[in-house]
C-alpha cells in the first residue's frame, strides 16, 4: 500500500517537474546560483553560456575563475543585472526573496530548479536543467550514457541490502564540533540512497550534536564530511574529534569520509559518491 | 576685527548653527551624487536624465538603487540622531540606540513574524508591511516595556533605565534565541539576513511610511536641543532651571524608538553608527546638542550612505553586509577617540 502510495507520488512529481522545464525564452548568457546546478551545466558541456555564478560553486575548478555574484542566498540585485545574463538559473535556496522580486520586474528569466534529495532526482535535475538551455535531447544522452549505469548499479547494490543499517551523516566543522543532518536535509537523501536508515531522523535540519547524543545513537555507519579542509589529512584528525572519537562506529572503522559538496549538492557527482559509499557500507553487489 | 569675527560666529553658534554644519551637509550632497553615479550597472546620468538610457538602467536606478540610497540615508540619519539624543538624555557617552532596547525589540518582532507569519497567512495589500510593521511592534513594545517599568518601580532614574535596559536586551536576546533553534531551514535564512542588515531590500512601497515616520521622529529629537543640554548639569538642576525631565525622556525615547525601529524594519540591524556618530560630530562642532543633533543627522546620513555604496561596489557583483563597513569604520575610529581623550 505504501510503495503504491509512493509510486503515484514519484509520477506525480514527475509531471509537475517537468511543467516546469520548458526551455528558456533566451539562454544565451546565464548565470547561475548553486553549486549543483554549476556543476551540471559543465558536466551537460553547456559552460561557454555561463556568465556569472555564485560562491557555492566550487566544481569543477574552471568555475572559480567566472565572474563570482556571491553567496547564493545572499545574491544583489544590481550586481546580478551588472553581468546583464539573459537567464538566471537557482537552486531552491536562492535569494534572498526581494532580490528575486527585483530581478523578476526586469526582461531576465529566473528559474529555479526543485530540490529532491534522490537518484531520481539528480536525473530529473540533469534532465530539467538541460530542457531550460534547450538541450534536452543532449542531456538525454548524457544520462544514459553517464548516469544510468551508476542509477542500476546503486539499484542492484540495493536489491541485496535485507535491512538497512542505521548510520549518521556527520558535517565536521573542523573546531571540534558536529553537525548531524536530520529530517528532509540532503544528507538524510544521500544516507536513503546509500541503503542506511538515519539516526537522527528526530529532528528537522541541520542541528549541532553533542558526543552524548551521538553516543546515545550510536548509528552502525558514519558518514563523514569536513567542512573546507582537504578530505586526504582529515581522517586523523577526525579521529581526534572529542564528539566523534567514542563512537564504536569510528573505533571499528565503520566509517566513509566524503567530500561535502560531493554528496550533498545531489549534482551529478552525488551519483557516483553514494556508489562508492553504497559498497563500502554494503559491500560490492 | 578678528574679535569682532569671533563674536559674529559665536552669535551664529548661540542661533544653534555652526560652521561645520554646512560642510556636513556638502558632504551628505557629495556622498548622494556618488551613490547614484557608483554601482555594479554602468549608467549615465545624462543618458538618463535626457530619457535615452536603456530600460535596464532606467529600472535600476529608479527601482533597486535609487530607493537603496534613501533608505540607507533615512536609517543613518535616524541612527545617529538617536544616538546623540539618548547620549545626552543618559549623560553616558557609551548610550547607542540598541540600550533602550528598540534594535532588540525589532528584531525580536520581525523575527516572530519571519518564523509565525505564515501560520497567521497574512497576505493581500498588507503583505509588504507585515515584516516591518511586526519589527515596529516589537521595538516599541521593548521601548514602552523598559519605559513603564523603569517609571512605576525606580522612580524613572537614569541609571536604572540603563539597567532595565540591558535586562530587556537580554531577555530578548533570549527569545530570539528560542526562536532561531526551533525555526526551519527557510525561515533561519531570512533571519540571518535580517540580522546582519541590508539596504538592497529598499522599495517605495514601505519607504513612503517609513520617511514620513523618521521624519516625524527627527523633528522631534531636534527639538530637544536646549533641554539636552541643560539636562547636563544634572537631572534635578534641569528641573530647577524649569525643564521637565520626564517629558524630555518621554519624547527622546518615543521618537528614538520610532525613527530607528522603522530602520531596523526595513535594513535590519547597522551597527554602531548611533553610538561613533555623535563622537565624530562633537569633534568639531562642540557638545552643544543644537548643532551635535543637526550634524548627527546630516553626516550619519552621509556616512551610511557611503558605507553602502562601499558594501555594494568593493566587491560587486556580490554584496558585503553593510554592518561590516560600518562597523570596520566605526571600531578603529571609537578606539582613537577614547586613546585621544585619555593623554598619558
Amino acid at each position: 500500500m505504501r510503495t503504491t502510495c509512493g509510486s503515484l507520488l514519484v509520477a506525480l512529481s514527475v509531471l509537475s517537474a517537468q511543467a516546469e522545464c520548458l526551455a528558456a525564452k533566451d539562454f544565451a548568457r546565464v548565470a547561475l546560483a548553486g553549486g549543483s546546478i554549476t556543476e551540471t551545466v559543465y558536466f551537460l558541456g553547456l559552460q561557454h553560456r555561463i556568465v556569472a555564478v555564485d560562491s557555492t560553486s566550487l566544481y569543477p575548478e574552471d568555475a572559480k575563475s567566472l565572474p563570482n555574484m556571491g553567496y547564493v542566498r545572499a545574491l544583489s540585485a544590481e550586481g546580478v543585472l551588472s553581468l546583464n545574463p539573459t537567464l538566471v538559473i537557482g537552486e531552491n535556496d536562492m535569494g534572498p526573496p526581494y532580490v528575486l522580486q527585483q530581478i523578476e520586474r526586469t526582461n531576465v528569466e529566473l528559474v529555479r530548479i526543485d530540490e529532491e534529495n534522490s537518484a531520481l532526482g539528480i536525473l530529473r535535475k540533469v534532465e530539467c536543467i538541460a530542457s531550460v538551455l534547450g538541450q534536452a535531447e543532449k542531456g538525454g544522452d548524457r544520462i544514459s550514457s553517464d548516469l544510468m549505469p551508476l542509477a542500476e548499479r546503486l539499484a542492484e547494490i540495493g536489491e541485496q541490502v535485507e535491512i538497512r543499517p542505521a548510520a549518521a551523516f556527520i558535517l565536521s566543522m573542523g573546531d571540534g564540533t558536529a553537525m548531524a543532518g536530520g529530517n528532509s536535509t540532503s544528507a538524510d537523501g544521500f544516507l536513503r540512497m546509500a541503503f542506511t536508515q538515519n539516526s537522527f531522523v528526530s529532528f528537522d535540519g541541520w542541528k549541532p550534536v553533542s558526543a552524548e547524543s551521538l553516543l546515545n545513537a550510536s548509528p552502525e555507519f558514519l558518514v563523514i564530511a569536513p567542512m573546507d579542509q582537504d578530505l586526504t589529512d582529515t581522517a586523523e584528525q577526525l579521529r581526534g574529534l572529542d564528539a566523534i572519537r567514542d563512537l564504536p562506529a569510528v573505533q571499528n572503522r565503520k566509517y566513509v569520509i566524503v567530500e561535502s559538496m560531493a554528496s550533498l549538492g545531489f549534482g551529478p557527482r552525488t551519483l557516483s559518491t553514494a556508489v562508492s559509499v553504497a559498497e563500502a557500507i554494503h559491500g560490492p553487489p | 576685527m578678528r574679535k569682532l569675527g569671533s563674536r559674529a560666529l559665536s552669535a551664529v553658534e548661540s542661533l544653534g548653527f555652526h560652521w561645520a554644519l554646512p560642510t556636513y551637509a556638502v558632504l551628505l550632497v557629495f556622498s548622494l551624487a556618488l551613490a547614484l553615479c557608483l554601482g555594479a550597472v554602468d549608467i549615465s546620468i545624462p543618458a538618463l536624465l535626457r530619457g535615452t538610457a536603456s530600460d535596464l538602467e532606467t529600472l535600476v536606478m529608479y527601482e533597486i538603487r535609487g530607493p537603496r540610497i534613501v533608505l540607507a540615508a533615512i536609517v543613518g540619519s535616524s541612527l545617529a540622531l538617536a544616538g546623540t539624543a539618548l547620549q545626552g538624555l543618559f549623560r553616558n557617552p557609551l548610550a547607542d540606540p540598541g540600550l533602550i532596547g528598540v534594535s532588540s525589540g525589532a528584531a525580536l518582532g520581525a523575527v516572530t513574524m519571519i518564523v509565525f507569519g505564515s501560520v497567521v497567512g497574512l497576505g493581500g495589500w498588507f503583505a509588504p508591511y507585515a515584516m516591518p510593521a511586526s519589527a515596529m511592534v516589537g521595538a516599541m513594545a521593548c521601548t514602552s516595556f523598559l519605559y513603564y517599568y523603569s517609571a512605576r518601580k525606580a522612580g524613572f532614574n537614569v541609571a536604572t533605565i540603563l539597567l532595565v535596559g540591558i535586562a530587556i536586551n537580554a531577555l530578548a536576546g533570549v527569545l530570539i534565541g528560542f526562536l532561531q533553534y526551533a525555526s526551519d531551514n527557510r525561515e533561519l535564512r531570512s533571519l540571518v539576513f535580517w540580522m546582519l542588515g541590508s539596504f538592497g531590500g529598499a522599495n517605495w512601497t514601505t519607504l513612503i511610511p517609513a520617511i514620513a515616520i523618521s521624519a516625524v521622529a527627527g523633528t522631534v529629537l531636534l527639538a530637544q536641543g536646549r533641554g539636552l543640554d541643560l539636562m547636563q548639569l544634572g537631572e534635578s538642576e534641569a528641573q530647577y532651571l524649569g525643564i521637565n525631565t520626564n517629558a524630555l525622556k518621554r519624547w527622546v525615547i518615543v521618537a528614538a524608538a520610532a525613527g530607528v525601529g522603522v530602520g531596523v524594519a526595513l535594513a535590519g540591524i547597522v551597527g554602531f553608527v548611533g553610538l561613533v556618530e555623535p563622537h565624530l560630530v562633537r569633534l568639531t562642532t562642540g557638545a552643544g546638542h543644537q548643532q551635535v543633533l543637526l550634524g548627527s543627522a546630516l553626516m550619519g546620513a552621509a556616512l551610511v550612505v557611503m558605507s553602502d555604496t562601499i558594501a555594494r561596489t568593493l566587491v560587486a557583483p556580490a554584496e558585503i553586509p553593510v554592518s561590516l563597513v560600518t562597523s570596520a569604520i566605526g571600531a578603529p575610529f571609537f578606539l582613537w577617540l577614547i586613546w585621544r581623550s585619555h593623554p598619558s
